[in-house]
């Protein structure tokens, strides 16, 4: 495994009253995709929501690139180059394709050969170029939302539940522009419930139960063996 | 999983002739509201000067309360001392042009409107310095709670009308308008006073300057998002809190100006002025829709108009009319005129 990107050592996170981090700790090797999985209410999002310091954890260490992030703001996280695609996509309604586009650009304005990788990945997103992004589908917010968190270079996305809800079409043309995302040496950390997605996307696998992390490992490791998938996950399920 | 992916070819629903036609149809209510009026009144000469009245009271409302809405919908934060930027506002503008009474007591167009930029500027700036310590001492640690913000910043507005009667003393100010705006000009019989068009005219500068700055540049691309979804403004890379502050700041030095065109406006100013004007500023923000300020400055000119055609029609009527007014809005559009998306 190369070095760590991001490292989390003995992380724990409370919401309101409840437990639900009791002391996670992965590393995230540099480049590829990291998949993160569990049952539902296993604390994946919330893992994700803590490295992005939306949720502050009370014990533990978050570090990208040696450097601790626990005590920054989430501003501050997403300048040290973290871009991050939430659960609920995060779509910013009132504006339009453009300018959620144009927000997620740091920098100033987005670069044109990235912008054309994104036209190419979701042609969509040209064509709904100036209309809100409220009227967008489902699927197209989803393109956006992923699009907004890859206009520029980031050290490491952060992706939550990409094909949450969509349908099987969109669910592909997303896996094409992640797989070729990953191809350009991008580090991503990702949340997926779709095993199969996960299976064609995923290098390496961190597995969640309860708050914590149960298994990690090579994801060839854990597709090849469906005993593991179903004591870990629960899973049941046909190699294709 | 196959690399290829089915032809997912981009298509949006299309909507219905009223469907298209909805968003916009609040903007059609004060041009059907004047022509109500015309028709209501009469007698155009009068029709034409309770419009401008109209107007030029809703545009001061407008510049009250623009800032008050951002920084609701910006933080979800209720501000009820909102009123002491008002108040304060109209007393330093009144000292700045009670000191240059020089300029503003000689017929020179070009020497009372310096006299009056100077009253304005001083104002700004005291609200603006104003609104960061109410941000920082009152409003910071009552952030996600409205009963507690609702308590505190009512105590600060109590708080400021004390200072203003330290500073300035008990009784009211009488402040007469440079000469030049004083009086009236005669239009198609009716008579339009000077200072109400310029009032208009203000008015409409700052709701012109605030959308440009809203729509063209990025702070009000970071503004617009975070009203929307702050969180997520965060994720991107914005501290929002610096953007809430900077908000907070300029709605203050805005309701500074608001209260110094006010005070000019009444030609009397008293230390609980500003807390009067907030009911109205209260239903213009609710109508308009809480963080619009296309919403608010349509809902200001509806207050104004209806508040002046009421008065006319039936003086008793004006009492409840801007009541009745938000009661009908909210019935056809219960999150206001121009509704802004929220993050669940």
């Amino acid at each position: 495994m190369s070095d760590p990107i991001l490292q989390l050592k003995g992380v724990k996170t409370d919401i309101a009253q409840y437990h639900i981090l009791h002391g996670v700790s992965f590393d995230v090797p540099r480049g590829g995709v990291t998949m993160l999985l569990g049952r539902n209410g296993a604390g994946k999002t919330t893992t994700l929501r803590t490295i992005m310091g939306l949720w502050k954890p009370h014990a533990g260490e978050i570090l990208l690139d040696g450097a601790p992030i626990n005590g920054l703001n989430p501003a501050q996280i997403a300048r040290r180059g973290i871009g991050f695609v939430p659960e609920d996509m995060g779509i910013f309604s009132d504006l339009s394709v453009e300018e959620n586009i144009r927000l997620a650009a740091l920098s100033g304005q987005p670069v044109a050969e990235r912008l054309d990788w994104i036209f190419g990945a979701f042609p969509a997103l040209r064509t709904f170029w100036k209309s809100p992004a409220g009227t967008l589908s489902g699927g197209q917010k989803q393109m956006l939302s992923v699009a907004r968190a890859v206009v520029e270079d980031r050290e490491l996305y952060l992706i939550d539940e990409p094909s949450k809800g969509l349908a099987p079409a969109i669910v592909a043309t997303l896996a094409r522009a992640l797989k070729d995302l990953k191809n350009r040496g991008a580090t991503i950390l990702m949340v997926e419930q779709n095993f199969s997605l996960a299976r064609a996307l995923g290098d390496h696998v961190a597995v969640m139960d309860d708050g914590r992390i149960v298994w990690t490992g090579a994801m060839a490791a854990l597709s090849a063996d469906t005993a593991l998938q179903e004591r870990l996950m629960g899973l049941k399920m046909e190699h294709s | 999983m196959s690399d290829s992916a089915p032809g997912h070819a981009p298509k949006m629903a299309s909507l219905s002739l009223s469907d298209r036609l909805k968003p916009w149809l609040p903007l059609l209510l004060v041009p059907v509201l004047i022509v109500l009026g015309f028709f209501a009144i009469g007698n155009p000469s009068s029709w034409l000067t309770l419009t401008v009245s109209g107007l030029a009271m809703g545009m001061m409302i407008f510049v009250i309360a623009s800032g008050m809405t951002l920084v609701f919908g910006l933080m979800d934060v209720i501000n009820f001392g909102h009123g002491a930027f008002i108040s304060f506002g109209a007393f330093v503008g009144t000292s700045v042009l009670l000191a240059l009474g020089t300029m503003t007591g000689v017929p020179s167009l070009m020497l009372n409107l310096l006299a009056v930029a100077a009253a304005v500027l001083a104002a700004m700036i005291v609200t603006g310095v104003m609104g960061l310590a109410f941000e920082r001492v009152i409003v910071r640690p009552v952030y996600g709670s409205h009963l507690k913000q609702i308590l505190v910043t009512m105590g600060g507005l109590i708080v400021a009308e004390q200072l203003i009667y330290v500073i300035w003393g008990g009784h009211e100010i009488v402040i007469a308008r440079p000469e030049t705006l004083k009086g009236a000009i005669t239009f198609a019989g009716a008579a339009l006073e000077k200072y109400r068009l310029l009032a208009v005219g203000v008015g409409l500068v700052v709701f012109l300057a605030l959308r440009a700055v809203m729509r063209r540049t990025k702070i009000g691309l970071i503004v617009r998002a975070g009203v929307e979804n702050p969180e997520m403004v965060q994720a991107l890379g914005y501290n929002i809190t610096r953007v809430f502050i900077g908000v907070f700041i300029a709605g203050s030095a805005l309701a500074g100006l608001g209260g110094v065109m006010w005070a000019l406006y009444q030609e009397i100013i008293t230390a609980h002025m500003g807390n009067e004007i907030m009911i109205l500023v209260f239903i213009v923000v609710i109508i308009g829709g809480l963080g619009s300020v296309e919403g608010c400055f349509i809902g200001a000119l509806t207050v104004g108009l209806v508040q002046n055609y009421a008065a006319f029609l039936e003086p008793k009527l004006a009492l409840i009319s801007n009541i009745a007014l938000m009661v009908a809005i909210l019935m056809w559009r219960p999150m206001g005129m121009v509704p802004v998306i929220k993050a669940k």
